[in-house]
């Protein structure tokens, strides 16, 4: 079998892990993604990601961040996509798919299991729950890298992007966020299916 | 030793500026805004408080006062540069303040202050000053006699490091300047040499690794000695040849010259470090991972680290925060400087989780830069 490359498109750094997670599952091989840094770059670039699309599969991979409906916003910023393009929204953000694997985010913080929400998908904040975990981290340098410092007004520690990439690439479990989170079950089936349609234009 | 506060008058670009620093900071604006001068103004501190530099020859590098003192300086001839720092818990505060004097391109303190915490350990002009108008041709600061009460504040101030390398010079590899600071890369290949071998082998193993994530051909390298004892980086890649043989450092490219020296500098150990548009010739996706590597080294070594950047690609890191952006805007009146905090819409659209990219980059760019596309480019005859 030829191997079949996938070309990925994430708002920021910390979501790169997770997409190649993703792509490797369904058996793509995905190519160093793209970080369009913010969505509102990404929106930019849409069109020319949905040109690309035609003849080679693309995987762009957004948050749902303050808007109601994924269904909606799909439409919205992509109402003609080509054959193979997939746009997906993370509910509400990539870091409820994270969170989703409970007992691998309490062992990687030191945090007991049951601080770790249930219903990742539900939660407004995913990224500020996560935060707020690792606040009650045992581990100095999750503490330190992940939590704002004192006296600075960034929502996430200097250290976020790195330590959540490392964490997904090496702890993070696919098959068991896909039970737990809704929104992450739906991507990798959606995955699934791009797969099928680019086995079907290559033969 | 961390730089926490910078405050200049007249100096080159800027009629006046005063702003916090964070431990790790980028100082972002359009070209020719200032960006480097204010690396210049600590570089220039660190070259004063040097025993074998001082105030005279800080000057006299820079072409006298002239080229230093702000094109918006009108009735106030006087140039000052002044800093707050924390060294070992300890807060200093030291304001150095100069003007031409009679002979030609030297210079004279008009006056020179400094505390340690709210304590006011010198404060020139002084009654000895007064008696020999001579004296104020050197700061106190550069004389290890006079300076004894403040001796950690000079010594903090010369471990300031400034790093811009110039692929150029380290290929050419020139004999040592003799400088210990030389910052352009001439002696970059001296330094390395100089540093204890079980120490530059570790560091050079663990560059070694971060360079094969950039460069994946890249097999092996080392520092050898050749005849005359000067030394050369050798690096081995991946060939079709299996023999192929080892390439020195006039063979390597820019971005991989670049690496070796933003890598080699982080791992370092000394003072504030000082690091000029460290995206050059990187590729953009190596470029986004240096705000990283400089937390990383933050969370080890505490060392403060200032670059200045117009890279998207460096901006984008999600964990930069408002207060660690130094903004420099072009007014009619000099460069004015905002820290990212202290402007609301800086401030509102990170809050917003808005990357630095997006929310700073748009205030760079000149207003005009469409009619760069129309500008006539035909040579004129």
């Amino acid at each position: 079998m030829t191997v079949q490359p996938l070309y990925i498109v994430v708002e920021g750094a910390s979501d790169v892990e997770i997409a190649v997670k993703l792509a490797r599952h369904v058996g793509f091989e995905p190519r160093p993604p793209i970080t369009t840094v913010g969505s509102a770059a990404m929106h930019r670039r849409l069109s020319e990601f949905n040109r690309a699309a035609a003849s080679l599969p693309w995987f762009v991979l957004r948050d749902l961040d303050t808007h109601s409906c994924a269904a909606n916003l799909v439409r919205e910023l992509l109402p003609r996509p080509r054959r193979l393009m997939s746009l997906r929204i993370a509910v509400r953000e990539m870091e409820s798919w994270v969170l989703a694997d409970r007992e691998q985010v309490a062992a990687w913080l030191k945090v007991p299991v049951t601080k770790v929400p249930n219903d990742s998908d539900g939660l407004p904040d995913p990224k500020a729950t996560l935060i707020n975990l690792a606040r009650q981290s045992k581990v100095r340098s999750l503490r330190e890298g992940l939590v704002p410092e004192p006296g600075l007004s960034s929502t996430v520690g200097k250290l976020y992007p790195s330590q959540i990439a490392r964490f997904v690439r090496e702890a993070w479990r696919l098959d068991v966020a896909v039970k737990r989170s809704d929104s992450c079950r739906r991507a990798v089936a959606a995955l699934h299916a791009l797969k099928a349609r680019t086995s079907a234009v290559a033969t | 030793m961390k730089i926490t506060y910078l405050d200049l008058k007249n100096w080159r670009n800027f009629k006046a500026a005063k702003f916090a620093l964070q431990s790790r900071m980028f100082i972002v604006g359009p070209n020719a805004t200032g960006k480097s001068n204010i690396l210049d103004s600590l570089r220039f501190l660190s070259e004063v408080a040097d025993p074998q530099g001082g105030l005279q020859r800080a000057i006299s590098s820079r072409r006298g006062i002239s080229p230093i003192r702000s094109l918006f300086a009108r009735k106030d001839p006087e140039v000052m540069v002044r800093v707050q720092l924390e060294h070992e818990g300890t807060a200093w505060d030291y304001a150095l303040a100069f003007k031409s004097g009679k002979a030609r391109d030297a210079v004279v303190v008009s006056s020179e202050v400094v505390k340690k915490g709210a304590k006011v350990l010198l404060s020139r002009p002084d009654g000895d000053d007064d008696k020999d108008a001579e004296r104020l041709s050197q700061s106190h600061l550069e004389q290890v006699t006079a300076n004894r009460s403040f001796r950690e504040l000079a010594t903090a101030l010369t471990s300031i490091r400034y790093l811009h390398v110039v692929p150029q010079l380290v290929r050419e590899s020139l004999p040592s300047t003799g400088s210990a600071k030389d910052p352009f890369g001439r002696d970059f290949l001296e330094r390395l040499a100089s540093v204890p071998d079980k120490t530059r082998k570790g560091r050079l193993k663990k560059i070694e690794k971060a360079l094969q994530v950039a460069v994946p051909q890249l097999r092996q390298m080392d520092l050898v000695r050749d005849v005359r004892g000067t030394p050369h980086l050798r690096l081995r890649y991946h060939h079709w040849r299996p023999n192929a043989g080892w390439q020195q450092e006039e063979q390597l490219s820019d971005g991989t010259l670049r690496l070796l020296g933003l890598l080699w500098a982080l791992m370092d150990k000394g003072g504030p470090l000082l690091l000029e548009e460290p995206e050059l010739s990187l590729h953009s996706a190596v470029a986004a991972k240096v705000p990283q590597m400089m937390a990383r080294v933050l969370q080890r070594s505490d060392r403060q680290v200032i670059v200045t950047t117009h890279s998207a690609d460096l901006l984008g890191d999600e964990g930069i925060a408002p207060e660690e952006i130094l903004l420099l805007t072009p007014t009619s009146d000099g460069t004015r400087a905002t820290v990212g905090a202290d402007d609301e819409e800086i401030r509102a659209l990170m809050a917003a989780g808005v990357p630095a990219s997006t929310a700073v980059l748009p205030r760079t760019a000149p207003e005009n830069i469409a009619e760069l596309d129309t500008v006539s480019l035909d040579s004129p005859g």
